[in-house]
C-alpha cells in the first residue's frame, strides 16, 4: 500500500506545481512577511479613504481630497504578512478503502495542494486526522517525502478532532481532505475547523465505491472503520434509496459548509488518479493555474 | 395397510433437495467493505429493497416450503388407508409339496422365508387370516386365527411333506371359506403359471430361488420266485451345467458323472435274504430326495387248491396259473380254491379261502357278445372279450354282482361271503369255448391271482412313493390296525375289506400292527417335477389394488394431506407478510 501512495505523493506534487492557492477573501493572518494582507496595514500599497478620526496619524490626511471636499479623509494602506495553510487529512480506515484509490486520492490531493500553497508563498502544516490528530512528520518538506499515514482511525473525525486539541494557525487557511462519511454534525466539525481561520476548504475524496451501491442480491456489508456488519438484500429500490441517502448527507454537508462559509469540493478518487484533474478546485476559485 | 396409488408421483420428492438449494444459494452472502454503514443504517424497515435478511425466520418458511412439497407429492401418490376398524380377513394358502423344505445359499428354506413373510403381513394390522395346506388335497388348518400366536400354532402343522401341491384347487376352496371381501395368499416356491386376474384379490408370493439339485426320482426293488433280488435306483442330475457326486448303498459308494438335465439308472443285484436297503446322495438344496430306503419286494404266491372234476377245464385251469407266476400248486395251504362242485365251508386256521366256483351244466350255448364287463373290478382290468366265443350252460343263473354279462346271461358274478371272503362264480364250458385259447382267460386269471394276493395279510407294496396309498392286507378276522409313523406317532385306522389303507404323510419307514403282526411299508420321496429347483423364483404378483377393491375397502387421504397443506401456507404467507412489515 505505502508504494501507491508514495508515487500519488509525487504525481499529487507534480500537479500542484501547476497551480497556487487562491488567497481568500478574508484576511489571512500570520506574521510580517510578503504577502499583503487584506487588512490595514504599514505597507505603501493604498488600499482606501475613510474620515479622519481623533488619533489618526496626521501624514496620512489627504489634503487633496480636502480641497475638493473640505472634509478631513485619511488614507489606508494594506499590511504585509506571512499566511499559512493547515492542512488536514482524515486518518480514518474508510480512507484505505480496499479495492480503490481513495487513500491514493487524498494523499495525491493534499500533495496538490501543499505544492499550491508554496506556490502562493503560503507555508503549510499537514496534520493526520487518524487515532488523534498528529502532525505529519516532515509535513514541511516537499510532498514527495511524506511517510504513508496509518489509515487505522477508527472514530468519526468530529470525534478525533474533539478530543483532541487543535493546534491550528489563527487566521490561516485550513483546507481538510475527508471522504466526509462519519456520523455527527457536519456543522459542528466545520465550526471547530472553521474557528479562527482565514477560509476553510473541504475537499471531498469519494470512491466509485462510495457513490454506487452494491449490486444486486444479498450482501454482507461490512464498515471498514468499525467492523460492523449487516447483511441486506440489494434490489433496485435499495440502491435508489442508497442514492438519496448519499445526495442527502452530501447536501447537508454542503449546507454545513455554506453556513461556515466553507468551500466544498467533491473529487472522485478513481478520476483523480487517473490523470490528476484539479480542475473542480479550480472551478471552485481554491486553486488558479500559474 | 396404507397404501399409495400412484407411487411414481412420490418422485417429486426430488425437488426438495432442490429447494434447500435454492435457498442455500439465495442466502448465501458476498462480503462487501464499505467506508461506512451511515448511508444503510435506516431507522425505517423499508419492505422493499435493503430488506433486512430475517435469519431466524428463514429455516421456518424453508421448513414449511419442504413440508408443503412432500405433502404435496404424497397427496398427489393417492395415499388410501383401510375403510373400516374390521379386521383385514386374509386366506393364506400354504404350497405344501417338499420343494418348499429348499434352502438357499444363506441356509434358509422357502418355508422359513414365507413364515417370515406371513408374519410381517399380519404383524402391525388386525386381520383374522385362515391357513389352507395345499397338499394333494387342500386342507383347512383349524380356525381362523387373530393373533400372530395363534397364526404360528396353526403353521406348526404346515410340514411341507406333500409329493405335489394343488393350489388351483386349494385356492377355490379358499374362495369359499373366504368369501368374496377376502384377500386370498398363495405361498409357494413358483411365480404364478398364468397372470393374475385384476380384482381378484389374489396375491401370489413366491421364496424359492432357482437352484441344481440331484434326487432320486426312481426306486425299484424287485423279488422272482426264485428268490433273486434286484435294486434299481433312477438319479436326476436338474441342473443345467454337468456334475459328478457320490452314491452311497449300503455303505458303498459310487462315483457318479451326471449329465446336465438326465437321468441316470443302476441296477444292482442283492443277495438273498437282503434286508432293507439304504441310498443316499450328498446333501444338496433339497435333502429330502437324497435318501431312499426299500424294503424286501414281497413274494406274492397265492395258495391254489384245484378241485375239478372235469378234466378239460383242470388242465385248462392249470396252464393258466402256471403261466402266471403267481400261484403254488403245490398242494399246500390254499388262498384260492376252483372247484366245480359245491362250495365247501371254509375251514382251517388259515385266512378264508376265496372260491371260484365255475359251473359246466346245463345245454351248452356259445355267446358271442356283446358281453357287457365291469370294468371298475380289479377282475376285469384290462380284458377283453373282443371275438371271444364264451360256451356256457343256458338256464343257469349266478347269484351275486354280475361281473360279465352276455345280454341278460350273467357269466361271471362275485359275492363277499358273510366270513369276508370272496365267493366268484363262472358259467363255462371250456368244450364250447374259444376263451381259454385267447389272451383274455390268462388275463382273468393273473388279475385273481394278484387280486387274492394283495389280499394275503402284509403290506401289498412293501415300497411306495410319497403321495401314494400304502396298503396293508389284514386277516378276515382283524378289523383295526395301528399305524406308527416314522417319527414315532400312532393312529388307529379301520380296516375296509381287510385292507388298511392310508397315505403317508412323509418318508421313511411306516410300521403297522395288527394282530400282533407288524408290517412295513417304506415310503420315499421320488417326484423328478417336485425336485427340480429350476424354475423355483422368489416374487410377488398380484398385490396392486383394482379400483373396485380400492373404493370399497379404501378411503383416499389426500383431502387431510390437502388440508394441512392449506393450513401450511397460511402461515407460509403471515409470515412473509410479517417479514415485509406488515404491509401489503
Amino acid at each position: 500500500m505505502d508504494e501507491p501512495i508514495r508515487q500519488a505523493l509525487q504525481a499529487g506534487e507534480a500537479a500542484g506545481a501547476r497551480y497556487a492557492l487562491v488567497p481568500p477573501r478574508q484576511a489571512v493572518m500570520g506574521p510580517a512577511g510578503e504577502q499583503l494582507a487584506s487588512r490595514v496595514g504599514s505597507s505603501i500599497e493604498f488600499m482606501e479613504h475613510r474620515e479622519y478620526r481623533p488619533g489618526d496619524d496626521i501624514r496620512r490626511i489627504d489634503w487633496s481630497a480636502y480641497a475638493r471636499t473640505d472634509r478631513l479623509i485619511v488614507r489606508q494602506y494594506r499590511d504585509e504578512v506571512s499566511p499559512h495553510v493547515d492542512l488536514l487529512i482524515d486518518g480514518s480506515r474508510s480512507m484505505a478503502l480496499a479495492g480503490s484509490p481513495k487513500a491514493e486520492a487524498a494523499m495525491g490531493v493534499a500533495a496538490a495542494l501543499a505544492t499550491a500553497s508554496s506556490n502562493s508563498g503560503l507555508t503549510c502544516a499537514v496534520w493526520v486526522a487518524g487515532v488523534t490528530l498528529q502532525p505529519i512528520a516532515r509535513g514541511r518538506e516537499h510532498p514527495g517525502g511524506w511517510p504513508v499515514p496509518a489509515f487505522d482511525g477508527r472514530e468519526p473525525l468530529g470525534a478525533v478532532l474533539a478530543a483532541s486539541p487543535v493546534p491550528l494557525r489563527r487566521q490561516g487557511v485550513r483546507a481538510l481532505v475527508s471522504d466526509l462519511l462519519f456520523a455527527g454534525s457536519p456543522l459542528a466539525t466545520l465550526r471547530r475547523l472553521s474557528e479562527g481561520a482565514a477560509q476553510l476548504v473541504v475537499v471531498q475524496v469519494l470512491a466509485e465505491g462510495d457513490l454506487q451501491p452494491p449490486r444486486h442480491g444479498n450482501v454482507r456489508l461490512v464498515d471498514a472503520e468499525t467492523g460492523m456488519q449487516r447483511e441486506l438484500f440489494i434490489d433496485e429500490p435499495a440502491r435508489q434509496r442508497y442514492r438519496q441517502r448519499l445526495e442527502a448527507h452530501e447536501a447537508e454537508w454542503a449546507l454545513a459548509c455554506r453556513q461556515v462559509g466553507a468551500v466544498m469540493v467533491r473529487l472522485v478518487a478513481e478520476r483523480v488518479v487517473a490523470g490528476w484533474p484539479l480542475t473542480e478546485l479550480v472551478r471552485e476559485q481554491v486553486l488558479r493555474v500559474v | 395397510m396404507p397404501l399409495l396409488t400412484l407411487p411414481l408421483a412420490l418422485m417429486a420428492l426430488t425437488a426438495l433437495p432442490a429447494l434447500a438449494a435454492i435457498y442455500w444459494l439465495r442466502n448465501r452472502y458476498r462480503r462487501q467493505v464499505v467506508s461506512s454503514l451511515l448511508l444503510y443504517m435506516d431507522q425505517r424497515e423499508a419492505r422493499e429493497g435493503g430488506v433486512r435478511v430475517q435469519k431466524v425466520q428463514t429455516p421456518l418458511l424453508l421448513l414449511i416450503e419442504l413440508a408443503v412439497l412432500a405433502l404435496l407429492a404424497l397427496a398427489a401418490a393417492g395415499p388410501y388407508l383401510p375403510r373400516s376398524n374390521e379386521a383385514h380377513v386374509m386366506v393364506v394358502v400354504l404350497d405344501d409339496a417338499y420343494a418348499m423344505q429348499a434352502v438357499d445359499r444363506a441356509g434358509r428354506s422357502v418355508r422359513e422365508k414365507a413364515v417370515a413373510a406371513i408374519q410381517a403381513q399380519l404383524e402391525g394390522q388386525r386381520f383374522a387370516a385362515r391357513f389352507i395346506v395345499a397338499g394333494q388335497q387342500p386342507q383347512v388348518l383349524g380356525e381362523p386365527a387373530q393373533r400372530w400366536d395363534e397364526a404360528e400354532q396353526l403353521l406348526e402343522r404346515w410340514t411341507c411333506t406333500a409329493p405335489r401341491a394343488s393350489l388351483r384347487s386349494a385356492i377355490g376352496v379358499a374362495r369359499e371359506v373366504g368369501g368374496a371381501e377376502a384377500t386370498i395368499v398363495v405361498v409357494t416356491h413358483r411365480a404364478p403359471e398364468h397372470p393374475l386376474e385384476a380384482e381378484s384379490n389374489l396375491w401370489w408370493w413366491a421364496f424359492g430361488s432357482s437352484q441344481p439339485n440331484v434326487a432320486f426320482t426312481a426306486a425299484v426293488r424287485t423279488a422272482a420266485s426264485d428268490g433273486s433280488d434286484r435294486l434299481m435306483l433312477e438319479v436326476a442330475h436338474l441342473a443345467d451345467a454337468p456334475a459328478s457326486t457320490v452314491l452311497t448303498v449300503e455303505g458303498q459308494t459310487q462315483r457318479l458323472e451326471l449329465a446336465a438335465g438326465r437321468t441316470r439308472r443302476l441296477w444292482f443285484d442283492l443277495p438273498p435274504g437282503t434286508g432293507p436297503v439304504r441310498a443316499s446322495l450328498p446333501d444338496d438344496a433339497l435333502t429330502v430326495d437324497n435318501q431312499v430306503v426299500l424294503l424286501p419286494a414281497r413274494a406274492r404266491e397265492v395258495g391254489v387248491a384245484l378241485q375239478l372234476n372235469d378234466q378239460t377245464m383242470r388242465d385248462v385251469w392249470e396252464r393258466a396259473l402256471a403261466a402266471s407266476g403267481l400261484a403254488r400248486l403245490d398242494g399246500g395251504p390254499a388262498d384260492l380254491v376252483v372247484t366245480d362242485g359245491a362250495v365247501r365251508p371254509e375251514a382251517g386256521p388259515r385266512p378264508a379261502q376265496w372260491v371260484v366256483q365255475v359251473d359246466g351244466g346245463g345245454e351248452a350255448a356259445a355267446f358271442t357278445g356283446p358281453f357287457v364287463i365291469d370294468r371298475s373290478h380289479r377282475l376285469t382290468s384290462g380284458l377283453s372279450l373282443a371275438g371271444v366265443v364264451w360256451g356256457a350252460g343256458r338256464g343257469v343263473t349266478l347269484p351275486g354282482v354280475p361281473l360279465i354279462t352276455a345280454g341278460d346271461e350273467t357269466l361271471m358274478s362275485h359275492r363277499v361271503r358273510g366270513d369276508g371272503s370272496h365267493l366268484l362264480r363262472m358259467r363255462w364250458q371250456p368244450a364250447v369255448s374259444t376263451l381259454q385259447q385267447t389272451p383274455a382267460f390268462p388275463a382273468l386269471v393273473w388279475n385273481l391271482l394278484a387280486w387274492r394276493a394283495s389280499h394275503l395279510p402284509g403290506a401289498v407294496e412293501p415300497n411306495v412313493r410319497l403321495g401314494a396309498t400304502a396298503e396293508v392286507a389284514l386277516p378276515s378276522t382283524v378289523r383295526s390296525a395301528i399305524v406308527v409313523t416314522p417319527s414315532g406317532d400312532r393312529q388307529e385306522l379301520m380296516a375296509s375289506e381287510q385292507v388298511v389303507r392310508w397315505q403317508p404323510t412323509g418318508p421313511g419307514v411306516w410300521q403297522l400292527g395288527a394282530a400282533d403282526q407288524w408290517h412295513a411299508v417304506a415310503v420315499n420321496v421320488l417326484d423328478g417335477e417336485t425336485s427340480d429347483l429350476r424354475p423355483a423364483e422368489a416374487g410377488r404378483w398380484g398385490e396392486a389394488v383394482g379400483a373396485q377393491t380400492l373404493e370399497r375397502q379404501y378411503r383416499s387421504m389426500a383431502w387431510a394431506l390437502l388440508l394441512v397443506v392449506l393450513a401450511l401456507l397460511t402461515c407460509h404467507g403471515y409470515l412473509t407478510w410479517r417479514s415485509g412489515g406488515g404491509q401489503t
